[in-house]
């Protein structure tokens, strides 16, 4: 499972996951093989990239987040969020700003590690 | 109340305007005629604004496959209004400081906040089909240029404001309406509307705190209005205070997106940020995971 | 103060009102242009009407071409829109018509550099350079992209390709042109739409054709199968016409004679015409009880013809059946006794009265003591009995038995000798004369009054017939639909009868 620009495309390749235009039609099923055609298809909608079969081991290693920083990070979002929470978007929100922090803070002490 | 504002604001001899170059774009661009190589000749005088606005064109905030060399082809890409907004864009940031210096406000907290919105309000546009993404940008861009005011002209109280909120652990809009009488946007409202700007710029920035309120721009006020959440519950900069307003309903409907949106919203948001900071501010050297704003107040 | 008016001040007045008088033509200049695109834009007017009345992609280009090459000058445009199911852009229109193939490299060329795909994303009107055409003979200078999109739908896209040079072509061109695009989307929707519609009007149509014919063969059908109905139906009065006038004239051509027969011979029985030997006596005696048997046969069958036309209704009385009985017993003792069968009446004082037609109910009872003496040995026994009956519906009717002590019948015989024409011994040699006819009338006569008729009988002991009758009015079963309401005599009245039972010589011994 490989996630591939559009520039990178070939010919050949199999889709894993099923692409859609920006209108949210299924312009390609997951399975399909690319033809030159296809290729065209995906580049007149702008789709910027995909995701393929490919035969490279992804990086299985998953960061390690610190406790405490994650802690840290939570009571800080909640102390943001408080008093607004009784709202099923704002939650959505927090949520998703809870997941996208830990991504970033997990990035970071990635690259921490790799020195 | 309102009065005082419009006194206030008439003391303020000193109030930044526009450059000149900015104001005979507007012009020219309302007279139909105009070409896009009458424009580009306008702005090719100014050599760092035609820098400025072909390294815009250029980078990830556009995602133009060809390079772009000169203005007027990069009007015939973009288009008439697209490029002022750049302009507008651009100039604001050269009026007001970009660093902090003494004094206390975090000037470049202050700009990340509204770079971060500005992008906000441009990925909205996408997702609510609305054509004018780049007059989203700059709304939202332009959406707390009253702090500035406040901060440049109207120091005791400011610093009253920012006390009360750290001792409250408040929300702006409210110690501002309790000390001043009146918020950042309306002050804002006032200042671009003095400036000249379009009322679909001035709407959204004097009512982003309060988009039921809007007649003629509902929907770019709403777009600001969310930006502003989004951006804060990201840590995008820093707003002025660690608190979010609630999302009003009224501005949510006006809207129409799914609660399946704001996943991908806030997705696109860290891309788009990505871009134009690098674009339009690149003397930023924050880091992204930068202590939040309220750690720099204390440093102070 | 006074201060004095220095020529500096002059000079910097002169420059403010030359500047003055700068921006005023320009603005002036401004002015003007924005008049004029104003009225370009109430021109377009004429386009928005047309378009909105194109239906098909074709007549949309063609108007639309025409818009465009009024707002800049166009050296080649192609119309591509998007295909239903694989979502590939595809050349629709293409002007001029050599033109085609060029436009799709160049749009190919667009795509594969990405700039296609940012003009849709953009939902915006774009001007290019060219990619392909550059190569070509064709004088463009400039490609513009025009997404075609409404509201949240990519419709397609418009190729058009200018000589002029990008940058001189004034703002409110660009303008209209997008105005032009966004209108051409919508029409372009509303043409698809008004197919996709046109089509499916066109299957329910089909479909309704199909089955408008599908019901009109089964009408046809429906309507020849009445017709057939109505044919036999007419067939079947007629026939039904044709017997009973036939009976009628039968009945009456085969009575005439007979009457004749069995008057004269009697008349010369009784010795009104002479003297005659044993021999002739008995000659005669046979003429006359043939010709009796020849008139009941008569008789019985024009009975069974009206009741199963339906020709006979009842006459209902209320009438006591001891009464009935007692006018009976003339009738019946001297044939009873000829063959010393002993005769014994048994009605409870307390039946109530019945609710009958009381020429038919003496028929009935006539018919059934007939046969039991015809089937008694002599010395036998004969009973009539009569009894209140419950039926299975609570109903109280009268049950009326008559009972012999005779050779009995057969239990697989017991139901066949209600039939018409039906006696127990069908070989040639009947001991026992008779039509045949006699309980089948009595059947149907009995059902007339909503009553049952059946027999108990055990070979070499003997038969007890049993019927029923109503007791009141209101019990009686509604026979009258089976026939008109002409009230017909039976067709024996008593006095008949009581003549064949005088001559009783005729019975066979």
């Amino acid at each position: 499972m490989a996630v591939v620009k559009l520039n990178d495309l070939k010919p050949g390749m199999k889709l894993t996951e099923p692409v859609f235009n920006i209108n949210g039609n299924l312009l390609l099923r997951e399975g399909v093989e690319l033809t030159a055609r296809h290729i065209s298809i995906l580049k007149a909608w702008g789709v910027s990239q995909v995701e393929v079969d490919s035969q490279e081991k992804t990086d299985q290693r998953k960061p390690e987040l610190n406790p405490q920083v994650l802690c840290a990070l939570q009571e800080r979002l909640r102390t943001k969020f408080f008093g607004v929470l009784n709202n099923e978007i704002m939650r959505e929100i927090m949520r998703i700003a809870e997941k996208q922090a830990i991504r970033k803070l997990m990035l970071a002490s990635t690259r921490e590690s790799r020195g | 109340m309102g009065r005082r504002l419009d006194t206030v604001l008439k003391q303020i001899y000193t109030l930044p305007t526009l450059p000149v170059v900015l104001t005979t774009v507007l012009e020219l661009i309302r007279n139909p005629k105009t070409s896009a190589a009458d424009i580009g000749r306008v702005i090719s005088k100014d050599q760092i604004l035609t820098a400025r606005l072909l390294k815009l064109v250029n980078s990830a905030f556009y995602g133009f496959p060809r390079r772009i060399s000169t203005v007027s082809h990069a009007i015939t890409v973009i288009g008439f209004d697209a490029l002022t907004n750049l302009i507008l864009a651009t100039s604001v940031l050269d009026i007001f400081p970009k660093e902090n210096q003494e004094g206390g406000f975090d000037y470049e907290g202050f700009w990340e906040h509204s770079i971060g919105t500005a992008a906000g309000a441009k990925v909205i546009a996408g997702f609510i089909s609305y054509n004018g993404k780049e007059e989203l940008f700059v709304a939202g861009l332009l959406h707390d240029i009253g702090k500035i005011v406040e901060a440049q002209f109207m120091q005791k109280e400011f610093l009253k404001v920012r006390e009360e909120i750290h001792n409250n652990a408040g929300l702006m809009v409210n110690e501002e309406a309790k000390i001043l009488g009146y918020t950042h946007a309306r002050i804002g409202g006032e200042l671009i509307d003095k400036w000249g700007l379009p009322a679909s710029l001035v709407e959204p920035v004097a009512l982003h705190h309060e988009p039921q309120l809007a007649r003629e721009f509902p929907r770019q006020t709403a777009a600001v209005h969310l930006a502003d959440i989004l951006c804060r519950a990201k840590d995008i900069g820093y707003g002025g205070d660690n608190k979010i307003p609630p999302l009003n309903p009224v501005a949510w409907e006006s809207l129409g997106l799914r609660i399946s949106d704001i996943e991908p919203i806030m997705e696109r948001m860290e891309t788009e940020f990505e871009a134009t900071i690098s674009a339009l501010y690149p003397s930023s050297t924050s880091e992204r995971g930068t202590p939040p704003g309220e750690q720099k107040w204390r440093e102070r | 103060m006074e201060r004095t008016i220095s020529s500096g001040d002059v000079q910097k007045f002169a420059e403010q009102l030359e500047e003055a008088r700068k921006r005023i033509s320009a603005l002036e200049y401004t002015n003007q242009a924005v008049l004029e695109y104003l009225s370009r834009l109430e021109s377009s007017g004429e386009f928005q009407e047309k378009i909105e009345l194109s239906y098909d992609i074709p007549q949309i280009f063609e108007v639309l071409l025409k818009e465009i090459r009024r707002l800049i000058r166009t050296e080649a445009c192609a119309l591509f829109t998007v295909a239903p199911d694989s979502y590939e852009f595809v050349l629709k229109a293409a002007m001029p018509d050599e033109s085609k193939d060029i436009c799709q490299q160049e749009i190919k060329a667009q795509i594969e550099y990405g700039i296609f795909s940012w003009a849709l994303t953009q939902r915006k009107l774009t001007m290019v350079p060219p990619l392909f055409l550059n190569r070509h003979k064709l004088r463009g200078k400039n490609v513009i992209l025009a997404p075609l999109t409404t509201s949240n739908k990519t419709i397609g896209m418009l190729l058009i390709v200018t000589s002029l040079e990008g940058k001189y072509i004034p703002k409110e061109s660009l303008k209209l042109l997008s105005i032009v695009a966004k209108q051409t989307s919508f029409a372009i929707e509303n043409a698809l739409l008004y197919q996709e519609l046109k089509q499916y009007n066109r299957m329910l149509e089909q479909r309704v054709t199909e089955r408008t014919r599908e019901l009109q063969e089964n009408n046809k059908k429906l309507l020849s199968a009445n017709g057939k109905l109505v044919e036999t139906n007419v067939r079947l009065k007629e026939m039904e016409r044709v017997k009973t006038e036939f009976l009628a004239n039968v009945s009456h051509e085969l009575r005439t004679p007979l009457t004749s027969i069995i008057g004269f011979s009697e008349v010369l029985l009784d010795g009104l015409g002479g003297d005659l030997t044993e021999q002739q006596k008995e000659y005669i005696r046979n003429i006359h009880g043939s010709g009796k048997r020849l008139l009941t046969l008569v008789n019985d069958m024009l009975d069974l013809s009206r009741i199963e036309s339906g020709k006979m209704s009842v006459h209902c009385t209320q009438f006591d059946l001891k009464d009935l009985m007692e006018e009976l017993n003339p009738v019946v003792l001297p044939l009873i006794k000829k063959k010393r069968q002993k005769f014994t009446i048994d009605i409870p004082d307390d039946i109530p009265s019945v609710y009958a037609d009381r020429f038919k109910v003496r028929q009935i009872i006539l018919n059934l003591l007939d046969n039991a003496s015809k089937f008694t040995p002599p010395e036998g026994k004969i009973e009539v009995n009569c009894r209140l009956k419950r039926e299975a519906d609570a109903r109280k009717v009268l049950l009326i038995s008559i009972s012999d002590t005779g050779i009995g019948i057969k239990p697989e015989d017991q139901e066949l000798i209600f039939a018409p024409f039906r006696q127990v011994d069908g070989s040639p040699s009947r001991q026992f004369e008779g039509t045949g006819l006699g309980l089948a009338i009595c059947k149907r006569l009995v059902e007339m009054h909503g009553g049952k008729i059946w027999v108990e009988s055990q070979q070499g002991k003997g038969s007890t017939f049993h019927f029923t009758l109503p007791l009141e009015n209101g019990e009686l079963e509604s026979r009258e639909e089976e026939g008109d309401q002409n009230c017909e005599e039976a067709s024996r009245d008593f006095s008949e009868i009581e003549k064949d039972q005088r001559g009783d010589s005729s019975w066979p011994g």
